[in-house]
């Protein structure tokens, strides 16, 4: 937010607006914005807590800005990158072109941890793959934008997108008239249509359902939040089966067909007959149902050969393979442990790199040089020297900053950015609402953002262009 | 409609007008054991738990606070005011795309308080406040839903829970109340007797009613007749069967439109389902009787019968809309089943 001490031009306008505004109203606001979101129950369940105890997701008052400019490079750089990742999982699973001409090597995708062979061969609606994708971004010291990772499984969090901004709106009214910022609102109109053109042209009007794994699930607020945004039935796997390929459910006038089901359970427990045995998530037969073309299921099973975090560093050159062009948002860095020279380069350099295993997310399976020990930083280099395949390493790079409202003052904190792309019937198709999800690691130095390590959220303006250096606010 | 979601719908509305009930019984009755003698008192905690169908516990009760925790405040104990709020808040968690956001944050925002508060303090200091903000809440609820919802199946479903559970809960006070009748007509009612009717009266919100209606003389065949057999009180058991029908019409006409546009398989049986006729039956007795015939066949079988309805007619909606069978049979050749679609 600062250069030299003063604030970023667009941020001015809401800097004088704040500052005028003082610390106590602010905290009053804060308060009201918690207890706005409790009512609601806009919360995530805490696991592993007996009572199984709802919490807020920590919301932090001061909003974070994007200027035009830069959204536009954000908006342009992810559709691109959608694009060729639609393009690359249809490849993988049909033609296998990438691997014929030896851009990405085929053990690299035959030995992903989320590699299905079942979908080899099987027709996708319109070939869209990848219908929600949740990008992370962080802001690089020069102060472009960069690619951390791209979610094309089950990506979650769009619903506090779209919860912090209502609630901001109901606690600072009166900055949003003149401001400028971009809507979101329209997100689950956008995320309908998508689905609606998944169905098979032939039905006019196609049975959407959202499939939830139930209430106990942590991200099960979002669940309902979308079904009701979009006006379509929230099911669980319970309420569907499967007769002769076709997908029912059962509701109080008998049994409906189901034509497209976006789904918020993993690919493991989508069908217990094919993948995991125990699912009691699923739906039993509901692969064969996808196999036969009569239902479409969003996201396709076996997107996460995508977003594996070493197949994460040939996106760039998928990009130039299948576009012909340049990518236009950066990687991060990537070294393949797999790969012997830069295994040596790394091993050489624990003390300053970041190691990650391939198959895992959420802050697990981790090791940041800098912060570690002599023993973690031996441990991890007997591991990779084990299993190469299985790790990823990347120079340390801070996130980048911005000032929240911690216990009554502004203290500063590291911030990464969710946008959610959305492929809507069409891979050339891309949709991104202007916004997301900033994510904050409220612990003071940390870096770890995610809400199951206290990392919170504040809300995102997207300004208009020509916003950029008119003041935002007057009286809040 | 999806069955689960039917049937989330309904215990959430069953269990919420149980909140209420139990907590305007307990909240009487503390009161009226004020006026009391203490062997009084005692006889009427017994009877509210019997009221409130839960089953006493073995020894002898000699501690009214034993009671007050195990209908209202205790978490373990699920016939507890704090459990049917915690169960109401889990089915409506369960539908919560059904309900209005108005709706939801009413039930949360009770849930949320109880689940901070110290219960057993309360208990003690202030079980009032724990009555109030229940029945404010069912008010509440109950109202944003009659301005917030569709007349839909959902809200049909809703209504249905709450008529079932009040006719239940008031045929349970009339017997537990009046039982006595049966034996001894003519018996001189004592000023305690006349306490524990208004007492009554009032834990279903029916004492102003009855007065409009018979001046506040307390008779007890006047009081069974007008809890029994009045067709215009909202907590009368002849309303809440009336309910009970017009809802499941409403479901049934419904069910049959939808049937329609959907073209779906049916899994419900003829046009008059069970339920209705359970119901219907039950409705036809009560509104072609007297009160004269109802004392001769005897109260007390008369509520039992009722309740007996009730139950069944619950069993009835459940095999209807909720847990049938499926006929495989009729799905196939509907069906479009074949596997080489283009899209």
């Amino acid at each position: 937010m600062y250069t030299q001490g003063l604030p970023r031009p667009h941020y001015q306008g809401l800097h004088q607006t704040l500052s005028a505004l003082g610390a106590d109203e602010l905290r009053r606001r804060q308060a009201a914005a918690d207890m706005s979101f409790l009512h609601q129950g806009i919360t995530f369940t805490v696991y592993g807590d007996q009572r199984g105890t709802e919490k807020i997701f920590p919301y932090d008052v001061l909003p974070r800005l994007i200027p035009a400019n830069e959204w536009d490079t954000i908006q342009r750089g992810l559709a691109q990158r959608l694009i060729a990742l639609n393009l690359f999982l249809k490849d993988v699973y049909h033609e296998g072109r990438v691997f014929d001409e030896g851009i990405v090597p085929r053990e690299l995708i035959w030995s992903c941890k989320h590699f299905r062979r079942e979908m080899r061969g099987v027709t996708v609606p319109r070939d869209v793959y990848v219908t929600v994708c949740g990008s992370d971004l962080i802001r690089m010291p020069d102060g472009r934008f960069a690619v951390l990772e791209d979610n094309l499984r089950v990506p979650s969090g769009v619903s506090y997108m779209l919860a912090n901004r209502q609630v901001m709106k109901r606690v600072f009214p009166a900055v949003f008239k003149s401001a400028g910022i971009q809507p979101i609102d329209h997100y689950a109109q956008s995320l309908l249509t998508a689905l609606r053109a998944l169905a098979r042209p032939d039905i006019a009007d196609p049975h959407i359902v959202l499939l939830t794994p139930g209430v106990f699930n942590s991200a099960y607020f979002e669940h309902a939040f979308l079904a009701r945004q979009m006006g379509i039935q929230l099911v669980e796997g319970r309420d569907l089966l499967v007769h002769e390929g076709v997908v029912y459910c059962r509701t109080t006038e008998g049994l409906r067909r189901v034509d497209v089901i976006y789904r918020r359970i993993d690919d493991d427990f989508v069908d217990p007959v094919v993948f995991r045995r125990d699912s009691q998530l699923g739906v039993p037969g509901l692969f064969a149902a996808i196999r036969m073309g009569n239902v479409a299921v969003a996201n396709a099973v076996g997107n996460g050969v995508a977003d594996d975090k070493a197949v994460y560093a040939y996106v760039p050159r998928l990009i130039r393979f299948y576009l012909k062009q340049d990518p236009i948002l950066p990687n991060i860095d990537t070294y393949l442990m797999e790969e012997a020279d830069s295994r040596a380069f790394v091993l050489d350099r624990l003390h300053e790199m970041v190691v990650k295993a391939v198959g895992e997310s959420g802050g697990y399976g981790m090791l940041i040089g800098p912060h570690a020990t002599t023993e973690q930083r031996e441990e991890f280099r007997q591991r990779i020297i084990a299993d190469p395949r299985n790790y990823i390493a990347q120079p340390t790079i801070s996130l980048s900053h911005a000032p929240c409202f911690i216990n009554g003052s502004l203290e500063s904190r590291h911030i990464d950015l969710r946008v959610y792309v959305i492929c809507s019937g069409s891979v050339d198709k891309v949709v991104i609402c202007p916004g997301g999800l900033t994510r904050v690691a409220l612990k003071k130095g940390s870096l770890v953002v995610n809400s199951s390590q206290g990392g919170g959220s504040k809300d995102t303006w997207v300004l208009s262009p020509g916003h950029d250096r008119e003041s935002i606010g007057g009286a809040l | 409609m999806l069955s689960r979601v039917a049937d989330s719908l309904y215990w959430m509305s069953r269990y919420l007008e149980r909140a209420g009930h139990t907590a305007s019984v307990l909240s009487l009755q503390l009161q009226v054991a004020l006026d009391q003698s203490p062997a009084a008192a005692m006889a009427g905690w017994l009877r509210l738990l019997t009221s409130l169908r839960v089953e006493l516990p073995g020894e002898a009760m000699t501690d009214t606070n034993a009671a007050l925790r195990l209908v209202g405040f205790d978490q373990n104990s699920p016939a507890s005011i704090v459990s049917c709020v915690a169960a109401a808040r889990f089915n409506a968690r369960q539908v919560r795309e059904q309900i209005s956001g108005e709706m939801w944050e009413q039930i949360n925002r009770l849930y949320i308080w109880i689940s901070n508060e110290d219960l057993d303090t309360l208990a003690t200091r202030n079980p009032q406040e724990l009555f109030d903000r229940v029945q404010t809440t069912a008010h509440l609820f109950q109202g944003l839903s009659d301005s917030t919802m569709s007349r839909g199946q959902g809200w049909h479903f809703m209504q249905l829970g709450r008529a079932i559970e009040r006719a239940c809960n008031v045929s349970s006070l009339l017997a537990a109340h009046f039982a006595w009748l049966d034996q001894a007509p003519t018996a001189t009612p004592t000023a305690e007797d006349y306490t524990e009717w208004a007492g009554l009266l009032r834990g279903s919100a029916a004492y102003e009613a009855y007065c409009k209606l018979n001046s506040a003389e307390l008779r007890p065949e006047r009081i069974v007749e007008f809890l029994l057999l009045n067709p215009d009180f909202p907590h009368s058991i002849r309303f809440s069967l009336q309910v009970i029908n017009d809802t499941l019409q409403a479901l049934e006409r419904e069910a049959a439109g939808v049937r329609l546009r959907h073209r779906s398989a049916s899994g419900s049986g003829p046009q008059i389902g069970e339920a209705r006729k359970i119901v219907g039956r039950s409705l036809a007795s009560l509104s072609f009787s007297d009160l004269h015939e109802i004392m001769q066949k005897g109260l007390t079988s008369v509520v039992l019968d009722v309740r007996k309805s009730c139950e069944d007619v619950h069993f009835a909606v459940s095999r209807q809309y909720i847990s049938y069978p499926i006929d495989f049979s009729v799905l196939t050749p509907t069906s479009p089943t074949s596997a080489s679609v283009p899209h």
